[in-house]
């Protein structure tokens, strides 16, 4: 039996049931697969909790709550983003969780929350590699500490940074640098040290973790696997070949290319073109300081066993990573120089 | 903000192009899916570039606006998928990129251009409805295109056109500049629309011609200076005809015709949706495609800064060089041109008469009965750059000028309907579909280009490029040795060659090269 819903949202749905009535209509000719059940399990399942919340921080706000959440329950349902036929359920998740938990920032914005919480669920559950759970888990930690909608926007979006999209680094940087200090070593994982500090590290190195709390071995280590073949779910069909290019990787395998871009929170590839990957020096080059012999990388005298299969096919440097390929695995070894 | 389907605009890039340009991740990305949120506070994104835009503005208007499913402004990337339909072999082509509807296409370039476009076609195809949409597009509230546009009829005058004199003024004034005048609110608009122009009385196209023209009224000496504006008018026949004759020198003034074509009975079931929805799709125009005057102003700018290539430009010039030519209108070499021709009064079957020796079926010149003046090629040129800009090029392709040219030439080329052209089999049809001629006349034009090789094989280029590259330290010897090259590309030229337009240009220009080192060898000899 299904439970029932709250007066809060009974009551809302109520008092506009015509103008909604007529707003599911107009939906389902932009969505002739919207389905009435889908939307009634939605409201039921995840809107219900977000109107009790703000019904508790601001019982004014439930109307343009609900008028809002029920548009974006539309697109959604249309979309078959969620409910029974969708292929994921993180979306869903986000509302159950999120938003009750930023009840008070919802009630002043609603459409705007609701849009951002939605897409970003949207961006990271498109994302290979990404964890939109940890968004979901961190979000739902730090909403009730952040004063003011601006500044809940720009804690989700570190975080969107730290669940998966390294190639959103630079710029949730720049957005954490512009956070209160105490929320944006939260947003980033710390649990101690001086913020100032910490975020120069950060930018000095894509291999640093503040959330980390065990110091890496001395040496050089594998900081990251990236990439597979293309029928175990990965990109490549052929093993690629990697060179460096201003600020990030690019990989080329079956004249196909990808912009890579990867740090200590996740790995992105981006469509890239033969002219970008013809720009760049394909010439092996490594520091100074470190060499390769067969398997073996050596920098200074620690050396690492490289998880190479074959001959190495290209080899490329950038900051402190060197990034290889070796001519019988689909994947690029990445290794974090000491 | 309640759902609505007429507020929906794409948000995939409209027209994606290969990144090539160093990339910039922005976090803002995060937030941008399915769901519209709320502009505000430091976390949103810039808005689309401009080309984006006016595509975004397009594809609103082809999917929820207009419905005009004829995507008769054709690209391909790989050859087309072809069918020959009914008795005739009609042809069907499935464009194989992103193709347009001509009828949404070039309103929308007209409005970023701030040109004039006329639309055509019989009542009650959206010609006026287009027409209010762009002015939406400018941000006017529709009531206020609604209220603005200028309905033609017979009895319209020219105070009803431009404004009234303050009667009181009228009566005590003692010299005109104490007359105020109180001027027309639609003459100060972005958008300017005249519906069914050609009911309007032929003395109040004139006050009009001088608004469009000159784009300034004039009522007892007082000046109203417009601002420059696109201008949309509609009437249902495209030669002028109408209650009053169009005046030939306020249909020049027109830069683009587009066609309202017929609607397909398919889509009734869009018209039922109207219907049930009981709004119309002007009244819920998105936002985010309204454009500032600044936008339209930086639009201008970089449509402007789009490269037309020297081998498109050279295959526009050779197309043009074909229709000018009448080689019986006159004896001096310069004058042989249907500018003479018609302005001695001659009946036009008494010049063709005269004209003999040429190839009347292949010279494509025997088909119009003028040529293009220099409003024309600069129309062309500026409405090619735009299409491209619109594609989200920076240069203009063969295609674009290939696409925008019958717009442009409509009613502007001429055609002579007893040119044996039209006589030979499949032909006939041109003669009533001016957009389908115009195409076969330029790709024929383009086949001859190609016959000829003159993208390798062109000595009046290189002369040309040559007196281009400076006159600076050309010493007597080498521009003698460069005149006889001249005289010489005059004689290969002309021997034993029949006279056709595009000859007929090369000999001109070959002409006013010779000139110019003539001179120059005169000044080397007087200094």
């Amino acid at each position: 039996m299904k439970p029932p819903l709250s007066s809060a949202l009974a009551g809302a749905l109520r008092d506009r049931r015509t103008d909604l009535n007529q707003r599911f209509e107009r939906a389902r000719h932009q969505y002739p697969q919207l389905e009435p059940d889908d939307l009634s399990s939605f409201l039921r399942e995840c809107v219900d909790d977000v109107v009790v919340a703000v019904e508790r921080e601001s019982p004014t706000a439930i109307a343009p709550v609900v008028s809002a959440a029920y548009d974006a329950a539309l697109i959604l349902c249309g979309q078959k983003l969620v409910g029974q036929s969708s292929s994921t359920r993180v979306i869903a998740a986000g509302w159950k969780h999120v938003l009750p938990a930023a009840a008070a920032l919802l009630a002043q914005a609603p459409s705007r929350i609701l849009a951002a919480v939605s897409n970003a669920l949207h961006t990271l559950a498109g994302t290979s590699g990404a964890r939109p759970l940890d968004w979901i888990d961190a979000l739902t930690r730090l909403a009730p500490r952040c004063p003011d909608v601006t500044t809940f926007l720009c804690v989700g979006q570190v975080l969107g940074w730290r669940a998966g999209l390294a190639h959103l680094r630079a710029s949730a940087l720049d957005t954490a640098a512009r956070l209160p200090p105490d929320l944006a070593m939260a947003a980033v994982g710390a649990t101690s040290g001086d913020w100032p500090t910490l975020l120069a590290r950060l930018h000095e190195d894509v291999w640093f973790d503040p959330g980390q709390t065990t110091p890496a071995a001395p040496g050089p280590r594998i900081a990251k696997e990236a990439g597979a073949f293309r029928g175990l779910g990965g990109l490549f069909l052929v093993p690629p070949q990697v060179a460096a290019t201003d600020g990030g990787w690019l990989v080329r395998s079956a004249e196909q290319h990808w912009y890579l871009a990867l740090d200590a929170f996740g790995v992105t590839f981006h469509r890239a073109t033969v002219d970008e990957w013809n720009a760049v020096s394909h010439e092996p080059r490594l520091p100074p300081d470190t060499a390769l012999a067969g398997a073996t990388l050596r920098q200074g005298s620690a050396t690492l066993a490289l998880p190479t299969v074959g001959p190495i096919t290209s080899a490329a440097a950038a900051g402190s990573t060197v990034a290889l390929t070796s001519a019988h695995t689909h994947s690029i070894a990445f290794v974090a120089l000491a | 903000m309640a759902f609505d389907l007429f507020k929906k605009i794409s948000r995939a890039p409209t027209n994606p192009h290969p990144a090539t340009a160093k990339r910039n991740f922005d976090v803002a990305e995060l937030y941008e899916g399915p769901l519209t949120a709320p502009t505000g506070g430091a976390v949103h994104q810039d808005a689309a570039p401009l080309d984006e835009k006016l595509r975004q503005a397009y594809f609103w208007i082809v999917n929820t606006a207009i419905i005009s499913p004829h995507y008769d402004v054709e690209y391909n990337e790989a050859p087309p998928q072809e069918f020959a339909v009914g008795d005739a072999k009609s042809r069907l082509v499935l464009p194989s990129a992103q193709s347009y509807s001509s009828f949404v296409l070039v309103p929308l370039l007209t409005f970023a251009l701030r040109r004039k476009c006329l639309f055509i076609g019989g009542p009650g195809r959206g010609k006026t409805a287009s027409a209010i949409l762009m002015g939406v597009l400018a941000g006017y509230p529709l009531q206020e295109v609604r209220r603005a546009m200028q309905h033609g009829h017979p009895q319209m005058t020219i105070a009803d056109l431009l404004g009234n004199p303050l009667p009181a003024d009228l009566v005590g004034a003692q010299k005109m500049e104490d007359i105020r005048i109180s001027w027309r609110k639609w003459l100060g608009m972005r958008v300017k629309i005249i519906d069914e122009y050609n009911r309007i009385p032929t003395r109040t196209q004139s006050a009009l011609l001088t608004v469009m023209g000159d784009n300034y009224a004039e009522i007892l000496d007082h000046i109203y200076e417009c601002p420059e504006s696109a201008w949309f008018l509609t009437a249902n026949d495209e030669r002028g005809g109408g209650t009053y004759q169009v005046i030939e020198a306020l249909r020049d003034r027109i830069d683009v015709i587009v066609q309202a074509l017929s609607f397909n009975s398919r889509f009734l079931s869009t018209l039922l949706t109207r219907i049930d929805e009981n709004r119309r799709p002007e009244e819920a125009v998105p936002p985010e495609i309204i454009f500032s005057t600044g936008e339209v102003d930086r639009m201008g700018a970089a449509i402007r800064a789009v490269q037309i290539p020297v081998p498109i430009r050279r295959r526009i010039e050779f197309f043009t060089s074909q229709f000018e030519l009448c080689d019986a209108a006159a004896e001096q070499f310069e004058y042989k041109t249907k500018d003479t021709a018609r302005l001695s009064g001659l009946e036009w079957s008494a010049v063709t008469a005269q004209d003999t020796g040429r190839d009347r079926l292949k010279d494509l010149g025997c088909q119009t009965r003028n040529g293009l003046s220099v409003r024309n090629l600069m129309t062309l040129l500026q409405y090619a750059k735009a299409l491209a800009f619109f594609r989200g090029n920076e240069v203009v392709e063969l295609a674009d000028v290939r696409q925008i040219l019958p717009f442009v030439l409509h009613d502007k080329l001429l055609q002579d309907p007893d040119a044996p052209f039209f006589e030979a089999a499949g032909n006939g049809r041109f003669r009533t579909d001016p957009v389908g001629w115009l195409r076969k006349l330029f790709d024929l034009a383009c086949g001859e280009y190609d016959q000829l090789d003159l993208d390798r094989k062109d000595i009046v280029g290189e002369l040309e490029a040559e007196l281009e590259a400076g006159l600076e330290g050309v010493r007597e010897g080498e521009a003698r040795k460069r005149l006889l090259k001249i005289e010489r590309a005059v004689s290969d030229l002309s021997t034993g060659r029949k006279l056709y337009g595009h000859l007929y240009d090369d000999l001109l220009k070959l002409k006013y090269l010779h000139q110019r080192y003539t001179n120059y060898l005169h000044w080397l000899e007087s200094v």
